[in-house]
């Protein structure tokens, strides 16, 4: 490469820069013209290298998988639209809507008291998010199932004083009941960091303009904050909202029927494991797929009212 | 001239001869930690007064103007606006802070405009403008609409109206933002740098703007680098130096004849 352009510049005798771009010829008032020297993009030959190496890769693997029998892509065609497997899917996406929704919902309360000018509430909600993140999910969500192993009844009353009305723990928190209390507890520590991100993304004079205009604090939270963290917290939230799609398989060890402990049960019945893994994945990346074209539409809504460009 | 003497806080108003003035600091402190940003602050702007204020970064002069609508809450003393104290009600010799309501409330009397404008930016220039008034004085949103654009061909923006922030210059930016201030109808306006973060050539047409508020009689407090402005537009100019306010007077006199020391150094490097 060097050698060549050495050569193109040996090639044109006296390439003083100023013989190749005319100095400006047009006196002042006419219209000028531009020397007319096109730019030469440079060539990228490793890319084309590279293109062919990775359709090879692609090829080989696909090859693999189709042509070897014992991925049994019959089985996976046999049990795509189990009754068994369409009803786990049914499960997973309550438990994942109620845990997103519960979750919001309380993060949202969370994030208020963390930002709070009390250090009292604000010190409360940074040990409410430190241990509902720090303790695994799958601990909170056989905690809340098994309730009743510490808790077999549940009354309502007066702290301290009498009781009037008493409930089966078993029969309150029905074992998915459990399983969606569980994980809103963790999820609502994760929404309530992402709420924060949001509003310290959000700069300082714009809360000081809505206050110089006269602006109670809810004001600036419904009418400043709310549509300004949008843009900011989408992402993340649906990222959370991704993880946790497949965060309720762990609701296997309670017992509840999701997508993926109805492939494992009708697995270790035929033990056609891996096919029916296959449909598992096949449903989860149909889940994570709708998720994402919703949020690519809710992104560019949001963009379009916010006129970033 | 040097105030040297405070005026006395008194829990009542003092007996109403004529109307109050519309600013009064009442020997004003304020700290941030241990460093005391405003040593004993005493100023009073009368109605339809421009008063400027000009020292050295780091002086103290935005602190004091973000004082008199509550954005800082001072350390101690009281500033009174429109006769009524901002922040605080004085009960047994001590501030009581009001309620966020009623803070809010006071705050929607008083316009201010930023050094770094801080439009909302996921509205257009009328919305901007319209919002105050809307959300705050409750104005049905058709009076509040025609308010604004009102406003905005007050600040020659009137063809910018449906623009977002972004696609306003620095400048256009600014008028925006006197005219959001406007909306709220205000009794008072406050001034922080409101040049100082635009082009050169943009200047102009926001002070333009101001000219023409104070010569509509409005009370402002300004906050500036614009020598030649605070000397045609201004009745009274005070030089703030170190938290503490060296030097007050017309600007023939502050710019003239400074009788501080300090006024002279600084006059002496701006000019």
């Amino acid at each position: 490469m060097t050698a060549r352009i050495t050569a193109e510049i040996a090639d044109d005798p006296g390439a003083a820069v100023s013989t190749l771009v005319p100095t400006p010829t047009a006196p002042l008032g006419t219209e000028p013209t531009p020397p007319g020297l096109p730019l030469v993009r440079r060539k990228h030959p490793w890319r084309l290298v590279s293109y062919a190496l990775l359709a090879l890769i692609l090829a080989m693997l696909a090859n693999s998988v189709l042509t070897n029998e014992r991925w049994r892509w019959d089985v996976v065609g046999e049990y795509l639209f189990d009754d068994k497997v369409l009803g786990g899917l049914w499960i997973t996406i309550v438990l994942t809507l109620g845990a997103v929704g519960v979750g919001l919902a309380l993060g949202s309360v969370i994030a208020g008291l963390r930002m709070s000018s009390s250090r009292v509430l604000s010190i409360i909600a940074a040990w409410y998010i430190w241990f509902f993140r720090g303790v695994p999910v799958i601990v909170q969500v056989i905690f809340w199932v098994y309730l009743a192993q510490l808790y077999p009844v549940i009354s309502i009353g007066i702290p301290f004083g009498p009781e009037f009305a008493f409930y089966d723990t078993n029969l309150l928190v029905a074992p998915i009941i459990g399983c969606i209390i569980g994980l809103s507890f963790n999820e609502s520590a994760y929404m309530a960091e992402i709420l924060r991100g949001g509003v310290a993304a959000i700069p300082p004079g714009q809360i000081e303009a809505a206050r110089a205009v006269g602006m109670t604090p809810r004001q600036i939270r419904r009418r400043i904050l709310a549509p300004q963290i949008l843009p900011v917290v989408l992402p993340p939230f649906f990222n959370n909202v991704n993880a946790m799609t497949k965060t309720t398989a762990v609701v296997i060890l309670a017992s509840v029927t999701d997508l993926f402990s109805a492939v494992m049960q009708i697995g270790a019945r035929n033990l056609q494991q891996t096919p029916l893994l296959l449909v598992a994945t096949f449903w989860y990346l149909v889940l994570t797929a709708g998720l994402t074209l919703f949020q690519v539409g809710l992104e560019r809504l949001v963009a379009r009212s916010a006129t970033r460009s | 001239m040097v105030q040297s003497t405070h005026t006395p806080v008194r829990e009542q108003d003092a007996p109403a001869s004529g109307p109050p003035a519309m600013v009064t600091f009442r020997n004003v402190w304020k700290s941030f930690g241990a460093i005391k940003v405003l040593r004993g602050i005493d100023l009073t702007i009368e109605r339809g007064q421009v008063v400027c204020v000009i020292g050295a970064s780091g002086s103290g002069k935005s602190t004091m103007l973000r004082c008199v609508n509550g954005l800082e809450e001072a350390t101690d003393g009281v500033i009174e606006v429109d006769g009524e104290l901002i922040g605080v009600r004085l009960r047994g010799g001590r501030r009581h802070e009001l309620s966020p309501r009623e803070a809010a409330a006071q705050r929607g009397h008083i316009g201010m405009v930023f050094q770094q404008f801080n439009l909302f930016p996921n509205r257009t220039a009328l919305e901007n403008v319209m919002e105050g008034p809307v959300v705050v004085a409750g104005l049905p949103r058709d009076q509040a609409r025609r308010r604004a654009e009102e406003l905005l061909t007050r600040v020659g923006l009137a063809d910018r109206a449906g623009m977002y922030p972004r696609q306003l210059s620095g400048g256009q930016q600014q008028r925006v933002a006197i005219a959001r201030a406007l909306a709220m109808e205000p009794k008072l306006m406050l001034f922080d740098e409101p040049t100082s973060a635009l082009d050169p050539e943009l200047v102009g047409e926001v002070l333009g703007v101001m000219k023409e508020l104070a010569e509509a009689g409005m009370t402002m407090l300004v906050v500036t680098h614009e020598m030649a402005f605070a000397r045609e537009v201004a009745d009274r100019v005070a030089f703030v130096d170190a938290g503490r306010i060296v030097e007050y007077a017309t600007p023939a006199e502050v710019f003239g004849n400074p009788t501080h020391p300090r006024t002279r150094e600084f006059l002496a490097r701006v000019q």
